[in-house]
């Protein structure tokens, strides 16, 4: 458990962060979310001690984080930064194990482990343990920083917006990756982006952070149903679902017009959504058409578009 | 390059023992830059003030002349090796200390801020990451320095720390472009040589390990070699010099012979073409050697501080010289040889059997029409040419030109008359004849060994060997040996011995 208690950041007059308070539970995938300069990434840092506190103090399970043991608390926390920043030098399996390096974990072992963690991560293991980093593509090279934050079986991963120098897709497949691997591992995992769209597809909880202050702490849909404030509400706006237009809709090879009668008239997308379901269709008229599409089309159809 | 070709088989060893120098010097001054620029690279580059003030420490140093730089040690280390060793230390420090620091210091904050955050030691994250990733770049340091030490030890010559520039050194002192090419052929060869052996050690961790493993065992072995030295039962060195050009070399080698036959306990180390008069001078003087052949008119002329006119007999000249080094210096001069090597003035044979000619006042007796080609210094100065033409009435229609284009301009039969040195061995090479000086116009030059007082005390049994040299070598046996060292080619030890055995010495 992380506990931000009354934390202050300031440089001089300049006040990076005010009063936080903010408790993260074990197993949580959280999402701090804010514009550029919100001081997000400041208070991620704390966790490992990259940067310190200028007031107030931060618990990891119930003690001072300052109170660890330096080493000991980073050699047992994973970190993935905006670039891959995997070590020139040194091999796939290398990087992956450094952790366990330092900690005096045996040869083979490591192997062993590096082994693992690639396939974990997606990768065809035995062809990437022995490559060097520049041989990889970006997205691979991110796997590879992801597999190593999980090297030394951490209670805790810090990821300091990890995907946000990653192609759409790329960015997406990661996504999953991150998804599949904490439902596997429940590890706590604290994540930093200044994407709303990621926030929401990625956090069990979410806090939105500006200029210093914690806006509103809560679950996605709570965040998107209730915003505390003009800014929350105006941050996550445009990630409400995109639905198009019926012309849209009506192009996708998803829709079929039927011969049935009497289907209920729609003007709009958002009037199908809330149509009730017929065995699995969707039915509607428009404009003295009738069309049915299935529900799972439908919602793959919106999902695409969101994208 | 035939005549490159002949020099080189016949002076094999020596010149194989310059390039060891040069080789081991240089080797030497790159490790020890290494070892201080690479690890002061390594801690500076955290901390940007302390960095860059040694950044422009190390350029500053690089901004003195190499050869003000060697001049300005002898004063605090003396002379051969030590300081050279420090000069070239001193230059090659610049480029691995900037390549090192600049390379830690361009590494992406991230990496750094990763390992911090990985939790890993100060050592791993330097040996394992931050060296690792600057060592393309430290090494491409160490390859500037490599070419620049190298390059600059030809100077070490100067200062008496042996090397391929002493090559350099006779070849611009005689003139003698063989000598020239084969000292910066060399080096230029040796450059190479080296820099590619460090790029091949650079291309993979591979060559890297194989290099350094074979190049252990090279230094493990040079190291075992020495051994039985350092176990050896104590003998005493007695290191013996002498200045530029063949006639010194010849003469420490009858030296060395001498004394080493008469007291086995003591080794004689030689120190040839060991630099200009005033630098085996004070050489003497500090220590540095204890014995080297000095010529009794330049004792008088040039270290002597009490300033007397050289008087024309040559025994009186000798007691007045002893008597001055004596004195002034605490210095021991010993009787010296027969020969008198001063200035003097050559024609051909052939001229001189036409015309009859034996001593300086039979060629005057020719009148006007001689052509004669001078050294510059000579034809302008009181005790040269111009006090030569008062005192024996002489008119020559005088041509200055450089000392080696003289002999070839008489042997081409353009002039008639040259001035140069008794016992220069053209005037055998070239069939010439050296004119008696018969009214003693120039001062008279023996040779002799010079020491400290102190030391001739100390080793009488030196001094009784070197004695035997006494009164010794005439003008025509030096002209014949320095004939057969620098036109034949011969090794000058093995002249001396001959020399030395014909006459019952040895």
């Amino acid at each position: 458990m992380i506990e931000y208690r009354d934390i202050g950041m300031a440089y001089g007059d300049n006040v990076i962060l005010e009063k936080i308070n903010l408790t993260i539970a074990d197993g949580e995938l959280f999402v701090l979310v804010g514009p550029s300069g919100s001081g997000k990434t400041t208070l991620l840092r704390m966790i490992n001690r990259l940067t310190e506190p200028s007031q107030g103090d931060l618990y990891l399970d119930g003690k001072r984080v300052k109170d660890h043991d330096l080493r000991q608390l980073r050699l047992h926390m994973g970190y993935v930064l905006q670039t891959s920043s995997l070590f020139p030098n040194l091999t796939i399996g290398d990087n992956i194990t450094i952790q366990l390096e330092e900690a005096g974990v045996k040869k083979a072992e490591r192997r062993k482990r590096a082994l693992e963690l690639l396939e974990q991560v997606g990768m065809e293991a035995e062809k990437y343990i022995s490559r060097l980093p520049h041989e990889l593509s970006g997205g691979q090279q991110q796997r590879v920083a992801i597999a190593r934050a999980m090297a030394s079986q951490p209670k805790l991963i810090l990821m300091d917006e990890s995907f946000s120098a990653l192609d759409p897709v790329l960015r997406r497949q990661q996504q999953e990756l991150l998804l599949k691997l904490h439902q596997q591992s429940k590890t706590t995992v604290v994540f930093v982006t200044h994407d709303m769209q990621e926030a929401l597809r990625l956090g069990d909880r979410i806090g939105v952070i500006k200029d210093g202050h914690l806006r509103q702490v809560g679950t996605p849909s709570e965040i998107l149903q209730k915003p505390a404030d003009q800014f929350v509400a105006d941050f996550f706006k445009s990630a409400r679902p995109r639905l198009g237009t019926m012309a849209e809709l009506l192009a996708s090879p998803y829709t079929k017009k039927t011969k049935e009668k009497n289907s209920q008239s729609v003007n709009k997308v958002e009037e199908i959504a809330v149509l009730p379901e017929i065995a699995g269709y969707l039915k509607f008229a428009y404009q003295g058409e009738n069309y049915q599409i299935t529900t799972s089309d439908f919602l793959h159809y919106l999902g695409k578009l969101g994208d | 390059m035939t005549e490159v070709i002949n020099t080189i088989s016949s002076h094999q060893a020596e010149i194989l023992q310059s390039l060891v120098e040069h080789l081991l010097l240089s080797m030497e001054a790159l490790l020890i830059s290494c070892l201080i620029a690479i690890p002061l690279g390594m801690l500076l580059a955290h901390s940007k003030r302390a960095g860059e003030v040694v950044f422009q420490i190390t350029s500053i140093i690089q901004t003195i002349p190499s050869l003000a730089l060697l001049g300005l040690l002898i004063p605090f280390v003396g002379i051969g090796t030590t300081p050279a060793l420090i000069a070239l230390t001193a230059y090659g420090i610049m480029p691995i200390y900037q390549n090192t620091y600049t390379a830690i210091r361009n590494i992406d904050p991230n990496l750094e801020e990763a390992a911090d955050a990985f939790g890993l030691s100060k050592r791993r994250k330097m040996f394992r990451l931050e060296v690792p990733m600057a060592l393309p770049m430290i090494l491409s340091g160490v390859s500037i320095s490599l070419v620049m030490i190298i390059g600059t030890a030809t100077l070490a010559a100067m200062i008496g720390a042996g090397g391929l520039g002493t090559y350099i050194m006779i070849g611009i002192q005689q003139n003698n472009n063989t000598y020239l090419l084969i000292g910066a052929g060399l080096s230029a060869i040796l450059t190479l040589a080296m820099s590619g052996l460090l790029k091949f050690m650079s291309s993979s961790k591979k060559h890297f390990q194989v290099t350094a493993a074979v190049l252990a065992i090279f230094a493990i072995g040079l190291g075992a070699s020495q051994l039985p030295k350092a176990f050896a039962p104590k003998e005493e060195e007695v290191v013996i010099a002498g200045k530029l050009g063949s006639e010194p070399d010849i003469l420490i080698n009858m030296y060395k012979d001498l004394i080493e036959k008469d007291n086995p306990h003591i080794k004689v180390t030689l120190k040839k073409n060991f630099g200009g008069t005033s630098f085996l001078f004070n050489a003497l003087k500090t220590g540095k050697i204890d014995i080297y052949p000095e010529f009794t008119g330049t004792v008088l002329q040039g270290l002597a501080k009490k300033k007397v006119a050289t008087p024309h007999d040559p025994a009186k000249t000798y007691q007045l010289a002893k008597k001055l080094m004596a004195d002034e210096d605490q210095l021991t001069y010993l009787s010296p040889m027969k020969y008198q090597n001063g200035y003097d003035l050559a024609v051909t044979q052939s001229f001189a059997k036409r015309h009859n000619i034996k001593s300086l006042s039979d060629l005057a007796k020719l009148g006007t029409s001689l052509t004669a080609a001078f050294d510059p210094d000579f034809a302008n100065q009181e005790d040269g040419y111009l006090g030569l033409k008062k005192e024996y009435k002489l008119n020559f229609k005088v041509k200055t030109m450089e000392p080696a284009l003289r002999y070839k301009a008489i042997a081409s039969g353009k002039i008639e008359v040259v001035d140069g040195y008794t016992t220069d061995p053209q005037i055998k090479q070239y069939d010439l004849v050296a004119l008696k000086d018969d009214k003693s116009f120039f001062p008279p030059y023996q040779g002799a060994p010079l020491m400290k007082t102190a030391f001739a005390k100390k080793h009488p049994g030196i001094v009784k060997s070197l004695n035997k040299l006494s009164g010794k070598i005439t003008e025509s046996e030096m002209q014949e040996m320095n004939y057969k060292v620098t036109v034949k080619r011969e090794s000058a030890s093995k002249v001396a011995r001959q020399y030395l055995k014909e006459h019952g010495l040895l």
